[in-house]
């Protein structure tokens, strides 16, 4: 049985499989490694994912739907095409479409996985991400954190000895991670972080800036003219500091606008973002209590550290320039995949070992300490960066006479009280009616290597156990509603395979005729319309070759500025 | 050998590279993901505690006298001379704040074409010259970085001074002002969160000072701000909220209420429960602003104060009526008696009848009911048999306290009960709708809502 490693993005998402001692990557129907996380439907209500749902984003951008991780362990439905999905149903399609590539690269059928997810999750982000795994037919055999992954990646490919910081910044969220490498085995120290920083933020304060600076009021545009904004200053950002500056050309609300985006204008406008960066870091050596003269070095992960200003801001934090030799987009992906070979016991991992931490605390809710006898108080069970698998009880006792009943709240969180921490679930035990004081109950959570929680509750005086997985969390589904998700996906169909590169190449062909103006549009309007032409008429010896021209033709005008 | 060294399976040794070659080749037998991991659980802790003991050079302490330098040279990590350890991690911290404050600084600034290349010079970071270069690092900042390091475990040499010294409102109260003076700046939670680090670093007494200090102002800039103009300035309940969870303003109200007057306060009883920061951490950005601001209650004045005054009566009224109908009416149109001192006995009754109704309904008599108020415990919470008995009682020794007074005073035989009554309402009225029950038994009786 093969085990394959997913990293599920932000943006893209990519998957791995274990073979012969060494990490494959596994492409995807167009032959690329990364697989945007963006989902969509066609005219004919089928499902497409991938490459050509991110063409249709400006195309048909009520039809398709990216960035939805950011929503992941919500309640929070989407709007696609006139029906509505959970965060976990579109991430569902996405793992959906990596194991059937999967599938079709190996030849065998896929059932179980290793899922990557930020280090940063909570409890509810996790369990709504396994949903997903599961919602898409895998078993999901470990969740492993993303800079993790990243550091399982570069310390097998050349071994180094020492600590180590890895800077996690995605498409959405930023993880930084204290790791000591020594003898074979991987110590995490220490992980912390921000879910709402990534680059789709940066991006955001860009265009935001964009629009102040032009004055242009952001409801008044629809939202395709913003997808094209936000397209346009994607390709800016990726080409920032080279020469010459990338401009930006764009016909909004009826005027015509053409910038140069600048590096000073760029600093200026995420220069917000760039201090918060500096908190996790700082939390993390913290708890790792590790001198930072000790720090052998940082290594760099996620597509949004290929920005030079994080990267002098991470250089100026630490005194050195950070690292990144591996591709930032494909090693958390290789470190799932991993993961997975260590999942399976292969036997070229024998003498690696990997430890991780629990990144946040996790408690119960108590009376007043001090004695005022107020509720609401947040008794810490499990420290932050304390390593898992983890396990620690405590007694807890009745407050009032006659008390017949105990009710122990699952929090996580760093705060003082439970109000602000976040609810997980709860516990309702029955206890002998008895002074107060007299009864009382063992709690013991137990922290396990997926990142997630089990609540065991004893009561002392009549020896009854109540154990729980911690699950009904808002935003995590039920099993009627799990069941009922598998359905609602299993009866979406994805596009056929075969026909998924003429639709792949046609989105292309349309977002570029809505990106470009003048005698290129009409260029690339004419030679659209000969490929519909030719796509009528059924003929698949024809149609390969003409493929093949329009994709040379397309490729012309899409290659510029991309990397 | 004893634990942790019969864990790891080795001699006590203040060698760090030998206690990590043990761990590590004990772990590949008990691995963190076989059974239920206790056995890995065990075996870390072991290791944690050994490489513990041999930072501080404290495990072998046979090694001879040249162990804790000379010995431990050759363990990379860490250098088991605690002292400079301690202060290499305070320095390397500070530089780090000191860095990404100029960092900030370089951002900030729009036009700095040549100020920050596109790459960072591998420069060794030396506290002395980073603290130079951008001024100390700040107070708070230096007490954080201290908080990580024992310094107990330093083996000799001065401690490092790290409380703060005692005019330590001044940074707070002075962001304090100035957020409040700003204009946008305030509404924005983000601003606040400094103060948070502010209050961790105090300590109890001064934790309940700052408080009432921040309250006093906020309370001052509250007042400055009404009217149609203020409007857009006033602190929202966002921003209260999370206030009041920093400072415990409610959950000291009573006390408060010794300091404050009570229309002042009266905006806590108004805030929500909830936080929205628990609405951003359930993931969904922006959930602060969703959230609904509480209009201010309008200003406490003399006809509020009356309409509550006849709200205690009509309630008072409500409760005793039917009473006095059982006790006094029904007898005497049966017996054409009255009872032996028939308004002790009514007032006896009233008093019973109703601590016993607010205690098992937990708020408000039939009366209290009827009129729209509740009786509270000082932390607005519901009031329990105990202390709804207790109130009632002190109600009844000050009735009894009046009439042994009046007595003595006046040689009244039967006195007249107007000199009970008064006091009730002159104490109603000078502690702004508070009767003298109230104020010994520590409840509040608010509109329900």
């Amino acid at each position: 049985m093969t085990i394959i490693g997913i990293d599920l993005g932000t943006t893209n998402s990519a998957c791995g499989v274990w073979r012969d001692g060494a990490v494959h990557l596994i492409p995807n129907r167009h032959g690329d490694k990364l697989t945007p996380s963006v989902v969509g439907f066609d005219a004919g209500g089928e499902l497409i994912v991938g490459k050509t749902a991110q063409n249709r984003l400006i195309t048909h951008p009520r039809d398709t739907v990216a960035t939805f991780k950011r929503l992941m362990g919500t309640k929070h439905r989407i709007e696609v095409s006139k029906t509505s999905f959970t965060a976990t149903e579109l991430s569902a399609a996405v793992l959906r479409s990596l194991k059937e590539d999967a599938e079709a690269f190996l030849g065998e059928p896929v059932s179980e996985a290793i899922i990557s997810v930020p280090a940063y999750f909570n409890d509810n982000q996790r369990h709504a991400t396994k949903q997903a795994g599961e919602i898409a037919g895998m078993k999901v055999q470990r969740l492993i954190n993303e800079p993790t992954a990243a550091a399982l990646a570069y310390g097998l490919h050349d071994k180094p000895e020492g600590v180590f910081v890895v800077l996690d910044m995605g498409g959405g969220t930023f993880d930084v991670s204290v790791i000591e490498y020594f003898d074979g085995v991987m110590e995490v120290h220490a992980s912390a972080g921000d879910n709402y920083l990534g680059g789709e933020d940066f991006l955001e304060a860009m265009v935001e800036r964009f629009l102040a600076d032009r004055k242009i009021e952001r409801a008044g545009l629809d939202k395709g003219a913003l997808q094209v904004l936000f397209d346009a200053m994607e390709r800016a950002k990726r080409a920032i500091g080279r020469s010459p500056a990338p401009r930006v050309a764009i016909e909004l609300a009826g005027t015509a606008h053409d910038v140069e985006i600048t590096e000073p204008w760029f600093r200026d406008a995420v220069a917000g973002l760039l201090l918060r960066v500096r908190a996790p870091i700082e939390q993390a050596l913290r708890d790792a209590r590790i001198p930072l003269a000790d720090i052998a070095d940082v290594l760099l992960v996620g597509g949004a550290t290929r920005m030079a200003v994080f990267r002098n801001a991470a250089g100026k934090l630490f005194g050195r320039i950070p690292s990144s030799y591996l591709d930032p987009d494909l090693v958390v992906a290789m470190g799932a995949t991993v993961q997975a070979g260590l999942k399976a016991r292969d036997s070229s991992l024998d003498d690696v070992v990997l430890t991780d931490v629990c990144p946040y605390t996790l408690g119960t809710e108590v009376v007043d300490p001090a004695g005022s006898g107020k509720p609401g108080f947040f008794l810490p069970l499990i420290e932050r960066n304390s390593v898992v698998p983890t396990s620690r009880v405590e007694r807890l006792f009745t407050v009032a006479d006659k008390q017949a009943r105990m009710q122990v709240n699952v929090f996580q969180g760093e705060n003082r009280m439970v109000e602000r921490n976040v609810f997980l679930g709860e516990i309702d035990v029955t206890v002998p009616k008895r002074k107060a004081g007299e009864e009382s109950i063992d709690v013991r959570f137990s922290y396990d290597m997926n990142g997630l929680l089990e609540v065991d509750v004893k009561v002392n005086s009549s020896g009854e156990t109540i154990n729980k997985v911690i699950q009904q969390a808002p935003g995590a589904l039920s099993d009627d509603e799990m069941a009922r998700s598998r359905q609602r996906l299993a009866a979406l169909k994805f596009h056929p395979r075969e026909r998924e590169e003429n639709l792949q190449l046609l989105s292309q062909g349309e977002r570029l005729y809505l990106t470009h103006l003048g005698d290129t549009r009409a260029a690339i309007g004419d030679a659209l319309a000969a490929f519909e032409a030719v796509l009528d008429r059924q003929r698949d010896s024809e149609i390969g070759r003409a493929r093949d021209e329009l994709k040379a033709f397309l490729d012309r005008f899409d290659g510029d500025l991309l990397p | 050998m004893s634990f942790p060294w019969d864990v790891l399976g080795i001699d006590a040794t203040n060698d760090q590279r030998a206690i990590k070659r043990a761990y590590a080749a004990r772990l590949k037998v008990s691995r963190p993901d076989d059974g239920d991991g206790s056995a890995f659980q065990e075996l870390h802790e072991a290791y944690k505690f050994a490489v513990m003991l041999a930072r501080q050079g404290a495990a072998a302490p046979d090694d001879g006298p040249g162990h804790s330098g000379a010995q431990d040279g050759d363990a990379p990590p860490a250098s088991s001379d605690g002292q400079s350890h301690v202060a290499d991690q305070t320095a390397s911290l500070a530089a780090v704040n000191a860095a990404i404050t100029q960092d900030a600084r370089l951002a900030a600034m729009a036009g700095d074409a040549g100020a920050a290349p596109g790459q960072a010079e591998p420069m060794r970071l030396n506290a002395e010259t980073m603290i130079e270069a951008f001024g100390p690092p700040d107070r708070d900042d230096g007490t954080r970085v201290s908080w990580d390091i024992d310094l107990t475990l330093a083996p000799s040499g001065e401690p490092v001074p790290v409380t703060p010294e005692n005019p330590a409102f001044r940074e707070p109260l002075g962001l304090l002002d100035q957020l409040l003076a700003s204009s946008q700046n305030l509404h924005m939670l983000a601003n606040w969160q400094p103060l948070e680090r502010h209050m961790a670093a105090l300590g109890f007494d001064e934790q309940k000072q700052l408080s009432e200090r921040v309250l006093r102002r906020v309370i001052a800039h509250q007042k400055s701000c009404r009217g149609k103009n203020g409007r857009y300035r006033r602190l929202g309940a966002k921003v209260l909220v999370w206030l009041d969870g920093l400072m415990g303003w409610r959950t000291g109200y009573y006390d408060l209420l010794d300091r404050f007057p009570q229309d002042e306060l009266a905006f806590l009883l108004d805030l929500p429960d909830t936080n929205p920061v628990q609405h951003a951490n359930h993931g969904l950005r922006g959930g602060g602003a969703l959230f609904q601001v509480a209009e201010p209650r309008p200003e406490h004045n003399s006809v509020m104060q009356l309409a509550s005054w006849l709200r205690r009566i009509g309630a008072f009224l409500i409760d005793i009526v039917p009473l006095a109908f059982l006790l006094l009416l029904l007898p005497y149109m049966i017996w054409q008696e009255l009872p032996p001192r028939p308004m002790t006995l009514l007032f006896a009754c009233y008093v019973v009848v109703t601590g016993v109704t607010e205690g098992l309904t937990g708020n408000a008599s039939f009366g209290k009911r009827a009129m729209g108020i509740k009786v509270m415990d000082r932390y607005l919470g519901k009031i329990g048999m105990g202390l709804s008995l207790w109130r009632a009682a002190s109600l009844f020794l000050c009735m009894a306290a009046l009439e042994v007074a009046t007595s003595l005073w006046l040689g009244f035989e039967r006195p007249n009960y107007l000199t009970h009554v008064l006091p009730f309402q002159l104490c109603f009225w000078f502690t702004e709708g508070r009767l003298p029950q109230d104020l010994i038994s520590r409840t509040l009786v608010v509109e329900k809502n």
